[in-house]
């Protein structure tokens, strides 16, 4: 593991491996570098790229310095750019972006106060089983999770749940995405899902194909939002290269 | 007060059969449930006992026996799980125990992990497999003695370095049979039996640990193992907690 400094000062960890331009894979929710689908996404990717894995603020080997805030961890990208010392980004991969554009996936009025309540409580295994609910995954699957190693991976992270909603702020509303907040995003980018994801991430990411200036949208059959390595990193390659 | 749910062996599991999906869904939703309740700590499943070793230590001497295990005295006295590369890992970790505890029997058994059951891939990057260190019950635990200031410091010892070398999971040390209870379901009717048992002839397939007030709550929830599980025998085990030990 190495470590870079963030503008305010914050340690992130992060690992490269690999040869050829840099790709820097960013973790979704309850994700870290030692627990997610990305663990093995970056084997197939080394093969033709520098590919760099961190954890984001809160999560693993990277500090957490209040009051938190979206833009930090933008300069923490930044900063791990900059240890790369490559730019300007080119291309853009995201894969099932959790916005809410539609009546697909109702969200309990008060989410982010119940997250933080339970945060205060230091009652992490409910935070997690909230987001799960939320997220529309079986009440049997959770219950068990919770007889699994990744449940304490899980829990570890859940203090960064409401970081991730904090970025998402505005749109999990259930409203269609705005295009005027998306025209500026002219980098080519792709947009995928997958074949088998429920209903609510699809629209999502259709929607978000559609008001991006730039975007192509790739649907990956047979796969959900735990994606296999196997099946997405051939699509990355082909798009990034 | 914490309490361990722990459920005995069926022949299917015993044959080596993977649990159905359905009986998977139900485990899944009374874990669940318990967890809504705020009563759920913690729990695991074990594979058959055909893929674990019996070890027993006499006189500083230690004797391997490969299973299926026939049940003989299977009431527990403590388990701990560990996060190693292979069963003889476990096997090495167990006779550092038992270098501490002095004679013993301990059954090292892979616990059930989700690629067992279908419901993940095995990581590449993590080749683990977690073992349960089952030690038996025997007379002097059963009367009550509780270990020597020195033998808890030392296993304490231990544990820390099974933390440094990231292979501690978990530990526990039961109350002796005396304290527990013991609820056995025919055709889904129940029989409630106060400890001591003499009769323990049970192999251990898993464990539910709950915090709950009192044995009697504990008791309560048997009825939705039961549900989940079928015809089960449920020892319902009070643990030590360690303030209790130092």
């Amino acid at each position: 593991m190495s470590i870079v400094r963030s503008k305010d000062g914050t340690q992130i960890g992060y690992e490269k491996t690999g040869t050829g331009p840099l790709l820097i894979l960013v973790d979704g929710a309850l994700c870290s570098r030692a627990s997610g689908p990305m663990v093995a996404l970056a084997l197939p990717l080394a093969r033709e790229f520098t590919v760099i894995r961190y954890d984001r603020r809160g999560r693993g080997e990277s500090g957490d310095t209040a009051p938190y805030a979206v833009a930090r961890e933008v300069e923490d990208f930044e900063a791990l750019i900059n240890a790369a010392a490559e730019l300007p980004i080119d291309r853009l991969a995201v894969y099932e972006p959790p916005f809410i554009v539609d009546d697909s996936r109702p969200m309990p009025a008060d989410y982010v106060a119940r997250l933080n309540q339970l945060l205060a409580e230091d009652r992490r295994g409910d935070m997690v089983a909230m987001f799960m609910k939320s997220v529309q995954i079986p009440a049997f699957f959770v219950g068990l999770m919770r007889l699994m190693p990744v449940w304490k991976k899980l829990t570890a992270v859940a203090n960064t749940l409401p970081y991730d909603i904090a970025i998402l702020a505005g749109n999990q509303s259930g409203e269609p995405l705005s295009p005027d907040r998306w025209a500026a995003v002219t980098i080519s980018t792709l947009v995928m899902d997958g074949g088998k994801s429920p209903a609510w991430m699809r629209h999502s990411a259709a929607a978000l194909a559609r008001v991006l200036p730039n975007a192509q949208h790739q649907t990956l059959p047979g796969q959900n939002h735990m994606f296999g390595a196997a099946a997405l990193a051939p699509t990355l390659l082909e798009f990034f290269r | 007060m914490r309490f361990m749910l722990m459920h005995k062996s069926d022949p299917a599991t015993e044959a080596g059969q993977l649990p159905s999906q359905d009986l998977i869904a139900r485990v899944g939703r009374m874990i669940q449930g318990m967890a809504q309740a705020g009563a759920f700590l913690d729990g695991a499943g074990l594979r058959q006992s055909a893929l674990g070793v019996r070890l027993d230590f006499a006189g500083g001497k230690r004797t391997a026996t490969p299973g299926p295990f026939k049940g003989e005295n299977e009431l527990t006295a403590g388990l701990c799980i560990v996060k190693v590369h292979n069963r003889d890992d476990a096997v090495a970790w167990a006779s550092r125990f038992a270098a501490i505890i002095g004679d013993a029997r301990i059954d090292i058994r892979p616990v059930t992990e989700p690629w067992d059951l279908g419901m993940a891939m095995r990581p590449a990057a993590h080749p683990f497999t977690r073992f349960m260190l089952v030690l038996k019950a025997d007379a002097r635990y059963e009367s009550g003695t509780t270990p020597s200031p020195a033998i808890v410091a030392a296993v304490a010892r231990l544990i820390e370095e099974m933390k440094t070398a990231g292979v501690y999971q978990t530990a526990e040390l039961l109350q002796p049979g005396r304290s527990s209870k013991r609820v056995h379901f025919k055709s889904g009717k129940a029989t409630v039996l106060d400890g001591p048992f003499t009769e323990s002839k049970e192999l251990v397939s898993g464990y539910v640990l709950l915090r709950l007030p009192s044995i009697d709550s504990a008791v309560e929830w048997a009825p939705s193992y039961a549900a989940a599980l079928g015809d089960i025998e449920l020892d319902i085990r009070p643990l030590h907690e360690s303030a209790d030990l130092a």
